[in-house]
């Protein structure tokens, strides 16, 4: 399968962007750089043979496990704020998301 | 039994030592805490303990059994916890500035479980960062020393908590694998650990790396005692969706291997250092004398191992540390002052190399464009691969080969390339990736540094694999080799 070609730079500053990773000029290029190796070593995945073979997703075939639709109590409020790097009262403090420099 | 001693014997004695009334608690657990003393500066296998909170359990234990209280099977063990592990109170850093001081809000069903069968956790252990390593030079802090050459590495991920048991710090400690992070440290510090079968063991409390492969595993010198944490950690948890409705393990009832089959692998992956080979040929020979029978097994497509297992597991890791955003807890930057530069900055400022090209791979395995050749190809082979075991099962009852294609190597020796370091796991992810039940016990040494014998066996075989392990253990002693620092440490 013919992957699409950009410069690797492209790609490395794309994926972290979605990674939400801000990697500076030298890392972007250091990462770059290894990754291509790294691909290069995994070369054999992408020429295996799956002809017919279904993804497998997990080892078992568990799926779909319910339980009774009760409430019950979850872990308190006051626990979780107190490991905030930012907290107002029964919030997390976050920069602005909504009109906010984005 | 010496006070040096205490140490190194087995969980199960430990705890024998006490309810017979030789020793206490308290005893037990001051020790534990001269060994971490007298050793832990250089060895490095801890990130935080807790000698106040340890010795205050050990009180209400001791007071507990005066009183007249049934023991529970791990009573009065020291134990130490992997550092992605959630103990209230404790802090769960990971090995990483992100989660730097960061102190969990609950604890982890399988840590409680221990609690309740009497264990007395003792600290948390140093790690590669998130679980992402084979060697513990990922740590955000400092490198685990491996107790038997200080210049080595200890293996990782579980560096940490394998050293521990290693320098006889703590008779039994819990790691995680998820490629291989119990058993190859195990096997370069020369102590059995086990990986059960996926779904044997509720993950609610472990801090997640790659869903579909992470375990609990424990780590202890001899196999029973891997059987004792088994029993006591395993079993269905409504709050891990993905933690299988099995019956109990239990222990394997068979004296001896006859009739047993075990697979010996015909092409094993280039690489193999020729000592690791003799000792590994040695291990199946002891089997054999047990009754065994040998059976030459191939598992095709094994060289596609190592790139399945490292798509799947960072596209798993790209998403699991996506929580890591300096929202809700651990490290925060604010960046420019926007909320997208707030989380970029802290994810650049809080993740450390090898976590960021792991979290960048799988991502790049699982964008649009590259997720039909990567992680889409890499879940097709694993089922090839999972076949391969299948078939192989129909014909042996058990697996065994090395755990780790070489013995301890230097600290600094494989940094320079991922790929190198990559390759230590592949003796170990076959199993990962199928999700089978796998061991590693030491099987002698190589130029004075241990080795291990990996037991492989079918999904729910555990008490196979640990049932084997025992009978090998009694007919070897190798398990009971102490690193230079471990004999006669007072």
């Amino acid at each position: 399968m013919a992957e699409p070609t950009r410069a690797r730079e492209e790609i490395v500053r794309e994926t972290a962007r979605l990674a939400r990773l801000e990697l500076d000029d030298r890392e972007a290029d250091e990462h770059g750089a290894q990754l291509e190796r790294i691909l290069d070593a995994f070369r054999a995945l992408s020429e295996a043979d799956v002809e017919g073979i279904e993804p497998l997703i997990g080892p078992t075939e568990l799926s779909d496990v319910l339980r009774e639709d009760r409430a019950r109590p979850g872990l308190e409020r006051e626990a979780l704020l107190r490991s905030a790097p930012r907290r107002e009262g029964e919030f997390f403090r976050v920069p602005k998301t909504v009109g906010g420099p984005g | 039994m010496s006070r040096t001693d205490y140490g190194t014997v087995d969980a199960v004695l430990v705890r024998g030592r006490i309810v017979s009334g030789e020793r206490t608690v308290r005893e037990g657990v001051e020790e534990t805490f001269e060994r971490i003393r007298a050793q832990d500066d250089e060895l490095g296998c801890f990130l935080h303990t807790d000698e106040a909170g340890a010795l205050a359990r050990a009180d209400d234990l001791d007071r507990r059994l005066a009183g007249g209280e049934a023991p529970g099977p791990l009573f009065g063990v020291p134990l130490a916890l992997k550092s992605n592990m959630c103990l209230e109170g404790a802090v769960t850093s990971c090995a990483s500035r992100v989660l730097a001081g960061w102190r969990a809000p609950y604890t982890a069903t399988f840590v409680q479980r221990l609690i309740d069968a009497g264990c007395v956790p003792v600290g948390m252990t140093n790690m590669d960062e998130f679980a992402m390593g084979s060697s513990g030079e990922n740590s955000a802090v400092r490198p685990t020393r491996n107790p038997w050459d200080t210049a080595r590495t200890p293996g990782g991920s579980s560096s940490g908590s394998a050293a521990a048991v290693a320098a006889g710090m703590v008779p039994i400690a819990l790691g995680s694998d998820t490629g291989g992070s119990v058993r190859q440290p195990a096997a370069l510090v020369g102590v059995s650990g086990f990986k059960p079968t996926w779904g044997r063991v509720s993950r609610y409390g472990l801090v997640a790396f790659a869903s579909s492969l992470d375990q609990v595993s424990p780590l202890a010198r001899s196999a029973r005692d891997l059987e004792l944490v088994l029993a006591a950690i395993s079993g269905e948890d409504e709050r891990d969706a993905t933690s299988a409705p099995l019956a109990p393990v239990m222990p394997w009832a068979r004296e001896e291997l006859s009739g047993l089959r075990i697979g010996v692998i015909e092409s094993l992956p280039e690489g193999i250092d020729a000592g690791v080979s003799a000792r590994t040929e040695e291990a199946v020979e002891a089997l054999v004398g047990l009754g065994a029978e040998r059976v030459p097994i191939e598992l095709p497509e094994s060289e596609l191992a190592i790139p399945t297992y490292y798509v799947i597991a960072t596209a798993e890791a790209s998403s699991n540390l996506s929580r890591f955003d300096g929202v809700r807890f651990g490290r925060r930057e604010d960046g420019d002052g926007s909320l997208q530069g707030m989380i970029a900055a802290t994810r650049e400022a809080g993740f450390g190399a090898e976590v960021k090209r792991r979290i960048l791979l799988g991502t790049y395995a699982l964008s649009s464009g590259y997720y039909d050749a990567w992680f889409d190809r890499a879940a097709r082979v694993r089922r090839l691969l999972r076949a391969g075991f299948d078939r192989a099962f129909e014909r042996v009852d058990l697996i065994a080969l090395p755990t780790s294609p070489t013995p301890a190597f230097r600290l600094g020796e494989r940094t320079a390339d991922p790929v190198a370091m990559y390759l230590s796991d592949v003796l170990t992810v076959p199993a990962s990736l199928a999700g089978l039940p796998a061991a590693s016990v030491p099987a002698g040494l190589v130029e004075g540094l241990p080795v291990g014998l990996q037991l492989i066996g079918p999904a729910l075989a555990d008490a196979r694999v640990l049932g084997a392990a025992q009978l090998y253990q009694r007919a070897t002693d190798h398990h009971r080799r102490l690193p230079p620092c471990a004999e006669g440490a007072a």
